[in-house]
């Protein structure tokens, strides 16, 4: 065999190496990430946090004029389930635990006859909804690690003239939200309707007065028309921010894990290889010795 | 003189956070100034210019492309999706975006005008409303550059 296997080993040791190269390289590429992303969501609170100040002011002073824009719905005749997750794989669990949640909320819905449609952020959800034949009216795709402001707009532009004409009755997120460096969470939320203002629990006949006066230009239910799509927007940025951070906080985990990995694979691999090697030179000594001995042996009977 | 403090807040960052003494610009019911002490307000922005009078009387100009503004007695936010301060405006770039725009408009205009108003929103439609929204925003951007007075708009 002299050294067959040893040859084997060692090209399967270069190709681990190798690879572990990709995945350090991958790591370190999502651990920069992970701080640029951490700092677009820091920037980005301040305009959420306004808009979202400016709605619940413009809500309270438009009362139940608001109507079917605030609160949840009793039973939603029809609703749009938007997944996000990523353009890419190589982050461990974060595009299925989405996606699984996502098809488990839309086959919930199919369940109770309730119609429902499904849209799509990042190329993964693609395959995987079409894998199980669920069909997907519009994905996007292109930016999941690096979204922009008008990449929420053209989500958001797709999704709020739905629920405006009422085609749709409600709006939920399947989405990872980003708690922590630490902690991420898989979570389904309302997106359409708004989310009740805080503090503002009973809107059925009186407004609660905020004390104050406040002014409008326009007048609150107009300047609601005008809010609603700007506040989705943001509220679809922000979860868009979360889910890079995210992403990019999961494919850092994955690398790290896989390139530990790679390296006790090596290590594994370079012990078989050695053993693999001795093997083969004390087979050799064998053999010579055995060679030796043959002819001493032969040697011996011919004197005799 | 009285100052308050103001801030001007995109969704990529804070562009803007100051103490002034007035604030110009645009909301849908018009030109308005808000000083310290201001009754409480939100309103809807217009697109267009946007000054902010410092403390020592020199100005902040910026450009907003829509958004809205909340007063309070101490504190003026402007929050706008897009937003970029005058020194940042790249006057070449939004010349030729807004030619090209201008260019695309007539274009769109003219082949919409052709195949007449069929309802409902086309693709053109909406590409022309795109073309449209470019144009405008060259148009802000330029203003408040402070180079489209020569040319109107």
């Amino acid at each position: 065999m002299a050294g067959g296997q040893e040859k084997v080993l060692r090209r399967r040791i270069r190709t681990v190496q190798a690879t572990k190269k990709i995945t350090r390289a991958f790591e370190l590429i999502a651990a920069s990430q992970i701080v640029r992303a951490q700092n677009r969501l820091t920037g980005f609170r301040p305009y959420l946090k306004g808009i979202a100040d400016i709605l619940a002011e413009a809500a309270a002073d438009a009362g139940h004029t608001a109507g079917r824009v605030l609160g949840v719905p009793e039973s939603p005749q029809r609703v749009l389930v938007l997944a996000v997750v990523a353009d890419r794989g190589l982050c461990g669990a974060y595009n299925a635990n989405v996606l699984r949640l996502a098809e488990r909320t839309v086959r919930g819905f199919q369940a109770d006859g309730v119609d429902n449609q499904l849209v799509s952020v990042g190329r993964k959800a693609q395959s995987f909804f079409r894998f199980r034949r669920l069909s997907v009216e519009q994905s996007f795709s292109g930016f999941s690690d690096r979204p922009t402001f008008e990449d929420a707009r053209r989500v958001s532009e797709v999704i709020t003239p739905l629920f405006l004409a009422e085609e749709v009755d409600q709006v939920l997120i399947v989405s990872t939200r980003f708690l922590s460096a630490g902690t991420q969470v898989v979570e389904t939320r309302q997106l359409l309707p708004l989310p009740e203002p805080t503090g503002e629990r009973d809107t059925d006949d009186e407004p609660t007065r905020r004390e104050g006066y406040i002014e409008f230009e326009p007048e609150s239910p107009d300047l609601l028309v005008e809010l609603v799509p700007r506040y989705v927007e943001a509220a679809l940025f922000g979860a868009l921010l979360e889910a890079a951070a995210s992403e990019h906080t999961a494919r850092q985990r994955a690398m790290a894990a896989a390139t530990e990995n790679a390296d006790e694979l090596a290590k594994t691999l370079t012990r078989d290889m050695n053993r693999a090697r001795q093997d083969a030179i004390t087979t050799e000594i064998m053999e010579i010795v055995g060679g030796a001995e043959a002819l001493r042996q032969a040697a011996d009977a011919k004197k005799e | 003189m009285a100052t308050f403090a103001a801030s001007l807040v995109t969704p990529e960052r804070v562009l803007l956070e100051e103490e002034v003494q007035t604030v110009f610009l645009r909301t849908d019911v018009g030109d308005s100034a808000y000083m310290p002490g201001h009754t409480p307000l939100i309103g809807a922005l217009v697109p267009g210019l946007v000054r902010f009078q410092l403390e020592d009387g020199t100005e902040e100009r910026a450009a907003v492309h829509g958004g809205f503004v909340q007063v309070e007695h101490d504190h003026v936010t402007v929050l706008a999706p897009i937003a970029e301060r005058a020194q940042e405006i790249d006057v070449g770039r939004a010349r030729r975006a807004l030619d090209a725009a201008t260019q695309l408009v007539t274009e769109l205009g003219g082949t919409r005008a052709g195949t007449g108003d069929a309802g409902g929103e086309t693709e053109a439609d909406r590409a022309l409303s795109d073309a449209e929204a470019a144009q405008r925003r060259a148009e802000v951007r330029l203003e408040v550059a402070g180079v489209i007075d020569s040319r109107g708009s």
